[in-house]
């Protein structure tokens, strides 16, 4: 059941939603300040958003190249849902445990583009991501490309103050 | 690096706690001052393995929609095309990949009819015939979990 959210608790998704958590012995005491409450207040209303689903992790985010994944491609698959194939659920299985991948989705296909699921996979070389599609794609007999990331154009935050 | 300073940016990808001291809890698990950790998370910013700690939101759950979309700019006119994506507000990725479409970015909105205005604009912006739009319709997995045991 969608719980609806009120005007505090969209406050503060939207601060945080461009503020980064300060690196401080108490880092959500100036928030707290900013936002009109108690520090306690806040970490009991993120804790709640947490228990809720609309806050998923406070983590942190790397950087893909500088930690030595030097090749990240966008792989689209044509997976035939309708079709009772049980291979289905293990292809789904094999892309859910391989850590290397980081993004996985379902997503409806378009007319010049008929792929159905999205992943992006991260490894030392492009090799490793070539040898692995071509390898899943004969075990489950499936259509794919490979969309190697040439370069990242602009990653940013969402700010959700303008959406909510 | 040292295998301590590992340890947090491995820790960092598996979350923090939402406490008064997050740092704490995570200088407990590691065995180091709370201090010594944020040193450490300071160092590993600075040094560009870590590009933030924040929190993430589901943008699904807040009622919002998104999509994959797709198009193809000309390589003289990609430097124009970046530009109007980066003004965009309601585009946080934009990638160029290797294949004849070879812009990537993700569009998110308030509502379907939102983001198709957006679209449209986007396509007259950026003086092109199509857009290919992916909507989400599942997600199975979004979790940056890199094995960082190996890093130099």
């Amino acid at each position: 059941m969608l719980k609806m959210l009120n005007k505090k608790e969209k406050q503060i998704i939207a601060y945080f939603s461009v503020h980064d958590l300060e690196f401080s012995s108490n880092p959500f005491a100036k928030a707290a300040k900013t936002l009109d409450l108690t520090e306690v207040e806040l970490i009991d209303i993120l804790t709640n958003l947490q228990k809720s689903g609309f806050i998923k992790h406070l983590s942190g985010v790397l950087n893909h190249r500088k930690n030595g994944y030097k090749a990240n491609a966008l792989i689209a698959w044509r997976l035939y849902l309708s079709s009772k194939n049980v291979k289905n659920s293990q292809f789904i299985d094999l892309i859910m445990g391989d850590d290397r991948i980081s993004h996985f989705y379902q997503r409806t296909p378009d007319k010049l583009f008929k792929y159905n699921i999205y992943s992006m996979m991260h490894a030392k070389a492009k090799k490793e991501i070539t040898d692995f599609v071509k390898k899943t794609s004969r075990e489950f007999d499936l259509d794919y490309e490979i969309l190697f990331t040439e370069k990242e154009l602009k990653k940013e935050k969402l700010n959700l103050g303008e959406m909510l | 690096m040292d295998p301590k300073t590992t340890e947090i940016l491995s820790a960092l990808q598996n979350g923090l706690p939402i406490c008064a001291q997050p740092f704490q809890a995570l200088a407990d698990q590691v065995g180091l001052t709370e201090q010594d950790v944020i040193s450490r998370i300071e160092w590993l910013c600075k040094n560009k393995y870590l590009k933030r700690v924040g929190f993430s939101f589901n943008t699904h759950k807040l009622g919002l929609v998104s999509t994959l979309a797709a198009c193809q700019i000309p390589k003289n006119d990609l430097n124009r095309c970046q530009k109007v994506i980066a003004a965009c507000g309601n585009i946080t990725h934009n990638y160029l990949r290797k294949h004849s479409l070879n812009m990537w970015f993700t569009v998110t909105a308030p509502s379907k009819s939102k983001l198709a205005v957006i679209l449209d604009k986007l396509k007259h912006d950026l003086k092109i015939e199509e857009i290919i739009s992916l909507p989400t319709e599942k997600l199975y997995k979004l979790r940056f979990k890199l094995n960082v045991e190996n890093v130099e």
